[in-house]
């Protein structure tokens, strides 16, 4: 009975590695970011943004029940402020956390066409909000505003 | 024998004469040092000889200026002038980014993207995209734990050290300069009013590029020559009332008073490298507390609930910064 339960044990283990960055997951990688832009889904050149600043002055993911120690890695390019471009992928330490990150970026989006549309501020850009994609693998997030977001998801797409 | 008695009265009166004198030397010597004593202690210190007169200290052989009370103790250090609030804060040597920890910035796009951008690394971003002075206290921009709150609203959740202010951008195409004016004086009232310990500092507004911006929005009303009137009227604003004045558009102005074209893609919003020059300006122009109100904190106005609103008549109304 001990000895199945180790078993069992290792199995749930090994899975939930495999789910959470394992090399052939089919995860989002932060290396899709830069696809994205290589493959011309951005209008303009973004700005890179390291995980402390995407952690809390950007997405605020602390007020979602998450720590910075659950942020494991990640990539943002984001306009300085002439767009509303963004293309983000964030690798959390479980899928729990990577659903409450989800649940940060659609809130984020949201609140930028809330606040573009209250202002009348940048209302070009508001079209791109609107279609902006996010969706969770495993433990990773992908989040894009792009200019051309078909190309921004066959960048991806080709690489996962 | 009367002969010898004669010259020994004669030569007992030469005696007593002899003694006379010198006792009246000797009194003379003794009231000459006297005098001079008591005139020369006042010549070097007549305060003190005019103290001691009217203290009735003294020994009985004259007065001695050494028992004399010190005069009121002045410090040797002179005192600071006070801070010329019409002047902007002037250079030193830089602050390290912990300074801003207690530090909330108020403002609109352009201070979002500082936030980001500039490395800063603390210090509460209070920006929204598009406010502007006019709407300072409208508009619920800002979501916190949930709840919304206007900029304002937000700054008064706590206490802060430093509150940076940074807004005109969104409002230069107004035609109302009075009450830019006005609504800015009101904006820092509320301000000290709810972070009375804070230095406020007014930052003048970064050059814009309207080449470039004409070229991004198609709109050709954002011009530098109503910047620098309103970079002027806020600068009265701090002097008026008498909050420090951060010129940083020094530090991005070119020869023609313009943005160069390197420093933004839009020619409003700033590149990262920019926002980095824009963290080192702040940095190297701080001022303390004490400084600017060695006497305490000032007091504090009640905002004119409403002053003169936005003439958009020049204006589309869509925002910029």
């Amino acid at each position: 009975m001990k000895k199945l339960l180790t078993i069992m044990l290792a199995l749930a283990l090994s899975l939930g590695m495999t789910a959470c960055g394992g090399k052939d997951s089919g995860d989002y990688k932060p290396a899709d970011v830069q696809a994205m832009a290589e493959a011309g889904a951005f209008s303009e050149t973004l700005e890179e943004l390291d995980a402390d600043t995407a952690f809390s002055a950007l997405y605020r993911l602390e007020s979602y029940g998450l720590a910075r120690e659950d942020l494991k890695d990640c990539a943002v390019l984001r306009s300085a402020g002439a767009t509303c471009e963004e293309g983000t992928v964030l690798v959390l330490d479980s899928e729990a956390h990577a659903k409450d990150a989800q649940k940060a970026l659609e809130d984020y989006v949201q609140g930028q066409i809330d606040a573009n549309e209250d202002y009348g501020y940048r209302l070009a850009e508001v079209p791109k909000l609107k279609d902006a994609y996010i969706d969770v693998k495993g433990c990773t997030v992908l989040m894009v505003v792009a200019n051309d977001l078909e190309a921004a998801k066959k960048a991806v797409d080709g690489k996962s | 024998m009367p002969g010898n008695y004669q010259g020994k009265r004669v030569a007992r009166s030469h005696k007593v004469t002899m003694i006379v004198i010198a006792a009246v030397v000797a009194a003379a010597a003794a009231a000459a040092i006297f005098f001079l004593k008591y005139y020369d202690g006042a010549e070097k210190n007549p305060d003190a000889a005019h103290i001691g007169s009217g203290s009735g200290a003294g020994s009985a052989s004259g007065p001695d200026v050494s028992t004399f009370q010190d005069p009121p103790k002045v410090s040797d250090e002179p005192k600071a002038p006070p801070y010329d609030f019409s002047q902007p804060v002037p250079e030193r040597e830089p602050v390290e980014n912990s300074y801003f920890d207690d530090a909330a910035f108020v403002g609109d796009s352009r201070t979002d993207g500082f936030m980001l951008y500039s490395g800063i690394g603390t210090g509460e971003n209070l920006a929204a995209n598009g406010v502007s002075i006019f709407r300072l206290a409208e508009r619920k921009s800002l979501t916190i734990d949930g709840e919304k709150y206007t900029p304002l609203e937000a700054l008064a959740l706590k206490q802060y050290g430093k509150i940076y202010i940074a807004l005109g951008v969104n409002e230069l195409g107004y035609n109302n300069d009075k009450g830019y004016y006005e609504k800015f004086c009101a904006a820092v009232d509320e301000v000290r009013r709810v972070q009375p310990n804070a230095v406020i500092y007014i930052q003048s507004l970064i050059p814009v590029n309207e080449a470039q911006y004409l070229a991004a929005t198609g709109h050709d009303y954002l011009t530098n020559d109503h910047l620098r009137i309103y970079n002027q009227l806020m600068q009265q604003v701090a002097e008026e009332k008498k909050v420090a004045y951060v010129n940083v558009y020094e530090a991005f102005a070119d020869e023609n008073g313009s943005l160069p074209e390197g420093d933004s893609r839009d020619g409003v919003h700033l590149y990262k490298e920019s926002c980095q020059r824009w963290l080192e300006y702040l940095r190297t122009h701080t001022v303390e507390f004490d400084t600017l109100y060695p006497d305490g904190p000032p007091p504090v106005e009640v905002p004119d609930p409403e002053p003169a609103g936005p003439d958009t008549s020049t204006a589309d109304g869509s925002g910029q910064g």
